[in-house]
């Protein structure tokens, strides 16, 4: 029963999010997306995403019908999700996510390297990495096979958007 | 959410946690209860968590750790109290290393090299953690850090599982619409070039990424990892799909392969024919300096 407790309390906590998604009052177990704020600082080299939910009116998103309900099943999320700058080989990237009803239906990217190499690679990178994470969104991949991430790389995967869009 | 034709039974249900150094993500249809969903999340996930205390490296006092610097004897583990699952492991290793012609090697790890059936032990506790899935639950995704197990599907179709693209953050090579398979990949996308050849001693660098589909992920997992230890460099890329082709002729496991150029190749057991779709143009000049460049 131990290991039990361990593994939901870990579920809560785990990693921080390159989209942070408030789930409302959803009854699933919680997993990063929305523990990371509250947890990062236990989890030492595990950036800390900042959110920009509605209802605080901070963004300009549609005012989310989703975000005070309190039914047992997950409440779909809505806001705009800033998500925490991250190193990537390809340079420091940051994007905004635009969430409307648990669907991510917009990603925006904030903050990029400039010079270099690096440069290169982003300009063609991010907007792959837009129009990919979109396509997500809208359910066409289920889950994503690929090089065994680490936790910060988890936070930039396409696999953590999806989770992120299923809240 | 649910694309044309696909009907919309909700979102699946997720869990999301953080062990063996790495992200482990859980998905069912809605179909499956919020309380059955949420028990099977916790066995499966504290099952990977023991696993990790068992055979982690990076604990000073777990068994393998002591097995690696000579504290544990392998003679001694049939009185072991974790005996059975590190006999498991080993042989796992055993059989893989003999599978891959002596690419995978877990005593060859690192420099200098060691005892470390890391390659192994994902995919085989993930295995693990789905067979107990599989008693509770009908359909479920299981995401061990990029190595995946499905059994089923939702909304009325099969799992879509999305192999990445090593040169393209974010993007995709390919979908794989999959109901009860294992999906292992191996890269240097995200840990750099990590697999080590144990004839040289030197990472692996023949291919940028492979992965693996076929029935046990434990397996799958380790095939992945032995095809880029056979690939050391690009002049071993050919021995390595040779290996590859005939591991699907043989035992059924196909996969897909990337090299640093980013040229795509699949080996089904068909001779090297490449399946219409699965194939693609060359990558745009920028992916061809990506990870691999660096």
């Amino acid at each position: 029963m131990r290991a039990t407790t361990a593994a939901l309390a870990l579920t809560g906590c785990s990693v921080a999010l390159l989209i942070g998604v408030r789930a409302g009052t959803g009854g699933l177990p919680r997993s990063a997306l929305t523990g990371a704020d509250r947890a990062a600082g236990t989890h030492p080299g595990v950036a800390k995403g900042t959110e920009k939910g509605t209802p605080d009116g901070t963004t300009p998103a549609p005012a989310p019908a989703t975000s005070t309900r309190t039914t047992t099943t997950p409440a779909a999320a809505t806001g705009t999700f800033t998500g925490a700058a991250e190193d990537t080989p390809y340079g420091t990237v940051q994007v905004e996510a635009v969430v409307r009803g648990g669907k991510l239906t917009d990603v925006t990217v904030l903050q990029q390297t400039h010079g270099g190499r690096s440069d290169q690679i982003d300009a063609y990178a991010l907007p792959v990495l837009r129009s990919e994470a979109l396509a997500a969104g809208s359910a066409d991949i289920d889950v994503v096979s690929g090089a065994t991430y680490t936790s910060g790389g988890y936070a930039r995967s396409l696999q953590a958007a999806l989770d992120a869009a299923r809240r | 959410m649910s694309p044309a034709g696909r009907p919309s039974p909700g979102p699946p249900r997720s869990a999301v946690t953080h062990v063996m150094g790495t992200v482990v993500s859980l998905a069912a249809p809605a179909a499956v209860g919020a309380e059955a969903f949420r028990a099977a999340a916790r066995e499966a996930f504290g099952e990977l968590r023991r696993m990790d205390e068992v055979f982690s490296p990076y604990r000073p006092d777990s068994p393998v750790s002591r097995i690696r610097d000579g504290r544990l004897r392998t003679a001694d583990l049939p009185g072991h109290p974790e005996g059975p699952l590190l006999t498991e492991v080993l042989r796992l290793c055993e059989r893989l290393h003999a599978d891959s012609g002596g690419a995978f090697d877990a005593w060859a790890v690192g420099d200098p090299p060691g005892f470390d059936p890391c390659g192994a032990v994902k995919g085989w506790a993930a295995e693990r953690a789905a067979d107990l899935l599989a008693r509770r639950l009908p359909a479920f995704a299981l995401n061990a850090g990029g190595d995946v197990r499905v059994r089923g599907g939702w909304g009325g179709g099969p799992w879509r599982v999305g192999v990445t693209d090593p040169h393209r953050p974010g993007g995709v090579l390919a979908v794989l619409p999959l109901s009860d398979a294992a999906v292992a990949t191996s890269g240097t996308a995200e840990r750099g070039r990590h697999v080590w050849h144990p004839g040289t001693g030197r990472p692996a660098a023949g291919l940028a990424q492979v992965t693996v589909v076929g029935p046990d992920l434990a397996l799958a997992d380790g095939y992945a990892t032995a095809a880029m230890a056979r690939a050391a460099t690009a002049a071993d890329v050919d021995d390595a799909h040779a290996w590859l082709e005939a591991l699907a002729r043989r035992d059924g496991y196909w996969s897909l392969t990337v090299d640093p150029a980013g040229r795509v190749r699949r080996l089904d057991g068909l001779d090297g024919r490449d399946s219409p779709g699965t194939s693609r143009a060359a990558a745009p000049a920028a992916a061809s300096s990506g990870p691999d460049g660096g």
